[in-house]
């Protein structure tokens, strides 16, 4: 009975401060929003050479497809359009006085840009991407294109209002050939990537549908090159878009939609993919999704998402990239804008 | 007396436990945490857990960071100058010990020029040597002359010649006046960048009715043109 008290005590620190002295953690919770930029500016690189007729129409058809990230994130877009032609006037076509020269970065298309204002917008893009073959246009320079559009004088003059300073930026190269822009890959991302301020390193994007083998992720031709109507490698945009971040697709895929639309997700930066900070055990991952902020709890959401097949998701591990993601699967039912997601898992 | 005694050992129980106990509330504060994951900010603020507690930090990656610098996500959350890897330097620099370094090039297609060709020995874009693109002084008077096997003869400094363009570099003009000279290339040789290799063919038949045709040499020609690329 003398002990009693020592028992006691121990008894009484053992239950009440268990907790805080064993330190498991056996399970982990992370919050992420869905929170895209409100503002996005969005540049299409277009060939207009003889062989690219079918491929601007098969884009320009695309709009509905392209702008559905846009609408499903409000985002406030300007979406503009010009040419891979750099060509002057006069100058490289000696045989033809006439020749007007190429848009050297000059946005086309009536209004210049598009914003979610913009009467008959899907008809203004339809035109604005559908920018003709000429057969002058022989020689695609995408990159000096892109930089003339953003980054010299035509900024100042017939581009202005396009290019906004807090807005983000994507750039979209479609073309079947190599680019031929005079200079070192790096320079065109460097530069573009001052345009923004070095600040936010992702404050740009791009994306490319050029010739590519989807399968190898390199530049490559396709269906035969262009003597078999196909389109040849485009490797230096396809570097482009790997130092600056983005998407690269095949000007060969039979069906443009879901590329379009993919593009489009790309430019919008609404959120497919949420990269949890540690390792978990797979079969323990459950997601809380809540709509607004007086939703503490969150609705419960299923691997195999709810029952009309919104927010559906699996997880997508990469043991050598030390990357633990889980991914929506379908990128029309994705986790709305300002919704918050909590991610619970046991650690592996 | 003995009463007295086990009230005092409650009480001193009591006590113990309590101040035992008495930090973790502390501890464990809306405020604390035990991993960035359990920090959360405002729009456009970032919060990190340093030292136990939830703190707004300049940066959480290397990504919030402007190039040339990197995130001190193990302790401070600043963005230190430097770098951690690639991604922190400019496109076209690597990071070395902390630093930002010229890649160099790997690739003439990518990493050069127009006009330069990538030497892989060094990993510097060096211009191509001689001259190309460049007017050639020629005196041809358009009227080629034909020898027996159906080859220009009277060509040497001018037409396909290479005293005035230098090397093995060619002059090719036209009937319409001066040309350029243009570096020569074989099978499997490279071009320097803007430049591509193809076949000089004349036609076999001199009256240039037409026919089979023949390649008489291989050059670099430029994807521009020569007025185009001189005019960069």
């Amino acid at each position: 009975m003398r002990a009693f008290p020592t028992v006691l005590l121990l008894a009484l620190l053992g239950s009440a401060c268990g907790q805080d002295v064993v330190v498991l953690r056996p399970s982990q919770t992370e919050v992420r929003f869905q929170n895209p930029p409100t503002k996005v500016d969005i540049l299409l690189v277009v060939d207009d050479s003889c062989s690219m007729q079918e491929e601007q129409e098969a884009v320009g058809e695309g709009f509905d497809a392209f702008v559905e990230f846009f609408e499903l994130a409000d985002v406030d877009y300007h979406i503009a359009v010009t040419t891979t032609d750099m060509r002057e006037p006069g100058v490289d076509v000696p045989q033809d006085p006439d020749d007007p020269g190429g848009e050297q970065g000059r946005l086309v298309g009536s209004p210049p840009y598009i914003t979610p204002d913009t009467p008959n917008a899907s008809e203004s893009f339809r035109d604005a991407v559908e920018v003709g073959a000429w057969q002058y246009a022989g020689v695609e320079r995408g990159l000096d294109a892109a930089l003339a559009a953003l980054g010299g004088p035509l900024v100042d003059s017939v581009n202005a209002g396009f290019l906004r300073d807090d807005a983000l930026l994507s750039i979209l190269f479609v073309s079947d050939e190599e680019d031929a822009s005079g200079q070192p890959v790096t320079h065109y991302v460097n530069r573009i990537r001052e345009l923004k301020g070095q600040r936010e390193r992702d404050a740009v994007n791009a994306g490319a549908l050029v010739g590519y083998n989807v399968e190898t992720g390199e530049a490559e031709d396709c269906n035969g090159g262009l003597v078999g109507g196909g389109a040849i490698g485009g490797d230096r945009y396809v570097r482009f878009v790997e130092l600056m971040g983005g998407e690269v697709a095949s000007i060969c895929d039979d069906d443009f939609t879901e590329i379009i639309a993919r593009m489009g997700l790309l430019s919008s930066r609404l959120q497919e993919e949420f990269e949890l900070s540690r390792r978990p055990k797979p079969d323990t991952i459950q997601i809380q999704l809540s709509l607004d902020d007086d939703d503490t709890t969150g609705e419960d959401i299923p691997m195999e998402g709810l029952d009309d097949g919104f927010y559906a998701w699996e997880y997508v591990a990469d043991e050598e990239a030390e990357t633990w993601v889980v991914r929506f699967t379908d990128l029309a039912r994705l986790p709305p804008i300002g919704s918050r997601l909590n991610f619970t898992y046991e650690l592996f | 007396m003995r009463r007295f005694l086990l009230l005092l050992s409650a009480l001193a129980t009591l006590g113990l436990v309590i101040a035992a106990c008495g930090r973790a509330p502390a501890a464990r504060d809306a405020n604390s945490c035990a991993d960035v994951s359990e920090c959360e900010a405002e729009p456009g603020e970032l919060a990190a857990c340093v030292d136990g507690d939830c703190e707004i930090v300049e940066c959480l990656t290397s990504g919030d960071c402007p190039v040339g610098s990197f995130c001190d996500s193990e302790d401070s959350y600043e963005c230190l100058e430097g770098c951690n890897n690639d991604g922190d330097c400019l496109a076209g620099e690597q990071c070395n010990d902390n630093s930002c370094q010229e890649r160099g090039c790997q690739s003439t297609e990518l990493d050069c020029k127009h006009g330069e060709f990538c030497n892989s020995d060094t990993g510097v874009c060096d211009p191509w040597p001689g001259n190309f693109c460049t007017p050639c002084n020629s005196v041809d008077t358009g009227e080629y002359v034909w020898d027996d096997q159906n080859t220009i003869s009277n060509c040497d400094d001018e037409y396909l010649g290479h005293a005035t363009c230098g090397g093995e570099a060619v002059c090719l003009n036209s009937e319409t006046g001066p040309g350029d000279c243009y570096p020569p290339c074989g099978d499997g040789d490279a071009c320097p960048y803007g430049f591509f290799c193809g076949d000089i063919t004349i036609n076999q038949d001199p009256s240039c009715a037409g026919g089979p045709t023949r390649v008489i040499a291989r050059t670099c020609f430029p994807m521009l043109g020569c007025d185009e690329f001189n005019a960069l």
